[in-house]
């Protein structure tokens, strides 16, 4: 997603012309500084037991609010083999956690805040609306170690093989730790679908930045245990977006018929991401360090701000808004294009940090959601949404732009057509 | 516009002795019979496979990825297939319309660059870009959109459109429409003036639906008096699109002055008689595209209110005076009797100034726009769609010249539609 460094793009001039070909600015140090951050796969699925919708007094619901189990999720795409169409493995696996959310839905031009309460707002499964997740709270292990979170999204009316489905997209940022967690920041980025009895069933990404190392570990991890398959319809990929350092690599403005300039070009190298974590002994729920592998795609792409002459600055309470087109292609393992789709993030939500080992620097954290409107190849006809959750250093072209994306899309998949049936690892 | 500004008009407008339309400079058939001399062209476009995955809205400029297809707008080509669509006679039993896709006659391109709320007909620049939400209806310029038909000939235009996003039987659709102008034409086109019209369904970044072109063809450079065969089906189309040719009843039939919708603009109030029409295309044949108009039985009356500013000068090319319609569809079976109803309105709509060099002096209008329709009773109860205009009128005498197309997404309940 060419995204958080839209801020940039209205409040420098700075940066090469599209054409002209510098060399990719790379700075490890920085790289490590950004990836120094525990990533966690999760599945969500309702507790039937817990609750659902939150009534209207005439009827009807104003959002939903219960109970969820919090699953290990286990996402493997690589490179396709020659001949074959993009595959991953989906497998859902033990509980690790709970989840507790009050999400309400939202006119249109509500601003959102933790401390504010909405107007009662009817759920319309026709149409498109906002939702604030007034309350998420991620609870993992015994309990003891978690954090509250407060966050936005939207819902989206589909059909799907003739059959209307609410899905849903957010962006949360934790707001309070416990436990392992304290003292943490980071977000996540939720993509699923409101089921009939109000429920969210799907996947989270977490990213929480850990300069400490406390909620991670280098080892293995114990195996999966006890399969489901909640969700059988879709199918889930995964994969990490990198800056390498060819002449596509480098990040390029975008200027309009009038000179001014409207979006950052931006590409990246789309590689193999593998993401862990589970309850284990004595040290509780831990995540494996991520492992960012091959080079398996190529995203290309253009960002922008959301509200042009907006602060740059993001903050928990007034995160910065970003948008964009991107399109990500994946290939074989003769490094041909296998299927491609284009995406539009629709709503990013970008989050200023700083590194206690560069604190001079501000970096980023950041999430986003939107639809997929093209697929090609052996994406043609895809339906689904791309979402990710992601960190950063930019500095304006020729800059260094050090970057780590955790990306996701879920596709409808009836027949599994995307579907590996086993992880690869 | 300022206070000052808006009393000021509408001092000119209390002042102004509004005109006599119906007065008659020329004579009422006279003019009647000078605004029919159009080539009308109904033509369905289906979207050209594979080529959403290769376009860009940069063409110039592809390693630019602003200009990523489907991201800040849209750049789709359709093929043109003859179109023929007859609204059968109503009966008290049956509202149905005959449809038939036939074989390719020709090819649009359009470039569709989504703009915000305040988008305004700009030919010479581009709207401030805004990322497609197919959730949300937004308005677009058709930055450049090219017909194409066989030998050379065509056209080249501009226009503006939005998209609206409806739910059918729970199923999201995102329709689009648009209205534009040629501004240049090639071949037989070349010199002429014409305004098109487009209401349809975006799919796969891709446009599926109607696209009517009326042609100013005083010399009937495209209308040879020969027959034109019509189409045979092959594609299906989706929807009805019930395509109608109105005029006024009887040249007795006089427009009236309606409440004045606001200080700036006046409203007129229009009856007029819908028919069935038959419009039958040839775009490859030898002498180039030709056109020929078979006008159907009775579907019963319209009446229109057109909102617009009386003060405007007239409307041109670089800029078109805007207006807004609302109008009632009354279909009637033989007896007289209301089989069904239906009401939309024009929320984009452009005119320009129309001269007849027959008769000089005789002012009147070119104008084409679309809106959503916004109700409907007996079969047309609940009914969701689109109503394209695309029209020449008089102004003293108001004569009429209509060509509307009611573009109704079809679920297959409660309406009927046949392939012929």
């Amino acid at each position: 997603m060419a995204n958080q460094s839209a801020s940039l793009d209205f409040a420098t001039g700075a940066g090469p012309p599209l054409g002209e070909a510098v060399p990719v600015a790379h700075d490890p140090r920085l790289q490590r500084l950004v990836d120094q951050a525990a990533g966690f796969n999760l599945f969500a699925i309702p507790q039937r037991e817990s609750g659902g919708a939150i009534p209207a007094p005439g009827g009807g619901a104003i959002g939903l609010q219960l109970s969820e189990a919090l699953h290990r999720f286990d996402i493997d795409l690589g490179l396709a083999p020659v001949g074959t169409d993009v595959q991953a493995s989906n497998r859902v696996g033990e509980r690790v956690g709970q989840l507790d959310l009050r999400w309400l839905i939202i006119p249109q031009d509500f601003r959102a805040l933790p401390d504010r309460e909405p107007p009662p707002t009817l759920l319309d499964r026709s149409r498109s609306q906002r939702f604030t997740m007034q309350e998420t709270a991620f609870a993992f292990g015994d309990g003891r170690s978690g954090f509250r979170s407060f966050g936005t999204g939207r819902t989206f009316p589909v059909a799907l093989r003739g059959q209307p489905k609410l899905l849903v997209a957010a962006v949360g940022n934790l707001t309070k730790g416990f436990g392992k967690f304290q003292s943490h920041e980071g977000n996540f980025t939720l993509c699923g679908e409101i089921t009939p009895d109000h429920g969210f069933l799907g996947h989270l990404i977490v990213r929480v930045q850990d300069p400490q190392g406390i909620l991670r570990t280098q080892a293995d991890l114990a195996p999966l245990q006890h399969e489901l398959d909640p969700d059988p319809e879709f199918t889930y990929l995964l994969f990490a977006g990198q800056k390498g350092r060819g002449p596509d690599q480098v990040n390029r403005f975008s200027f309009g018929p009038n000179g001014q300039m409207r979006a950052l070009n931006v590409s990246t190298e789309l590689k193999h991401l593998r993401m862990g974590c589970a309850v284990s002994g004595p040290e509780g729920f831990l995540a494996r360090d991520f492992q960012v592998g091959e080079v398996i795609g190529r995203e290309i792409g253009a960002g922008r701000g959301s509200e042009p002459g907006a602060d740059p600055s993001g903050s928990a309470l007034r995160p910065f808004l970003f948008e964009g087109v991107a399109r990500y292609s994946l290939n074989d393992s003769r490094d041909r294009e296998v299927g491609a789709l284009t995406t539009n993030v629709l709503e990013g939500r970008r989050f200023d940090m700083r590194l206690p080992e560069d604190p001079q620097d501000v970096a980023w954290r950041f999430g986003f959601f939107g639809p997929v409107v093209l697929g090609s190849g052996c994406f043609s006809g895809a339906q689904g949404m791309f979402y990710g959750a992601s960190a950063s250093i930019f500095r304006p072209p020729p800059g260094a732009h050090m970057i780590t994306h955790f990306y996701a899309a879920r596709l409808h998949d009836p027949h599994g057509r995307f579907r590996a049936a086993r992880g690869r690892l | 516009m300022s206070n000052a500004t808006v009393q000021e008009r509408r001092s000119e407008v209390a002042a102004s002795r509004l005109p006599d339309v119906n007065a008659e400079i020329f004579p009422y058939d006279v003019v009647q019979h000078l605004l029919d001399q159009t080539a009308d062209i109904s033509l369905f476009a289906v979207p050209e496979p594979g080529y959403a995955e290769t376009a860009s809205l940069l063409p110039s400029d592809p390693n630019d990825w602003f200009g990523l297809n489907g991201g800040f707008g849209i750049t789709f080509r359709s093929r043109l297939h003859r179109f023929r669509s007859f609204i059968q006679p109503p009966t008290p039993e049956c509202l149905a319309v005959a449809q038939a896709i036939g074989e390719v006659d020709g090819r649009l391109e359009c470039r569709c660059l989504l703009g915000d709320a305040n988008l305004q007909w700009n030919p010479s620049s581009n709207p401030d870009p805004v990322l497609l939400d197919p959730w949300v209806s937004q308005r677009f310029s058709v930055q450049e959109a090219d017909f194409a038909f066989g030998g050379g000939e065509g056209f080249r235009g501009y226009g503006i459109g939005r998209t609206y996003p409806i739910s059918v039987n729970g199923e999201p659709r995102l329709l689009a429409s648009a209205v534009g102008n040629l501004v240049e034409g090639r071949g037989k086109f070349r010199g002429c003036e014409a305004t098109f019209v487009m209401t349809g369904t975006i799919t796969d970044l891709g446009f599926l639906g109607n696209v009517i072109c009326r042609v100013v063809d005083p010399n009937g450079s495209f209308r040879r008096g020969r027959e034109i065969p019509a189409p045979s089906s092959n594609v299906d189309s989706r929807d009805a699109f019930l395509l109608m040719r109105g005029v006024k009843k009887n040249p007795r039939v006089k427009t009236t002055y309606g409440p004045p919708p606001d200080a700036t603009r006046v409203s007129l109030v229009t009856p007029s008689q819908m028919r069935s029409v038959d419009l039958r295309f040839a775009g490859r044949e030898q002498g180039g595209p030709h056109t020929e108009m078979r006008v159907g039985p009775v579907l019963g009356p319209m009446e229109a209110t057109v909102f617009f500013d009386l003060l405007a000068p007239p409307g041109t090319a670089e800029r078109p005076v805007p207006f807004t319609t609302q109008e009632l569809y009354t279909f009637q079976d033989g007896d007289g009797m209301t089989v069904a109803t239906l009401t939309a309105g024009i929320t984009e709509g452009i005119s320009f100034k129309l001269e007849f060099p027959a008769a000089p002096g005789q002012p009147g209008v070119r104008f084409a726009g679309f809106g959503p329709i916004t109700g409907g009773t007996g079969p047309l109860a609940g009914a969701q769609g689109i109503l394209t205009v695309n029209s020449l009128i008089g102004i003293s005498p108001h004569a009429l010249s209509l060509l509307h197309v009611l573009h109704i997404v079809d679920p297959g309940v409660n309406f009927s539609r046949t392939l012929d």
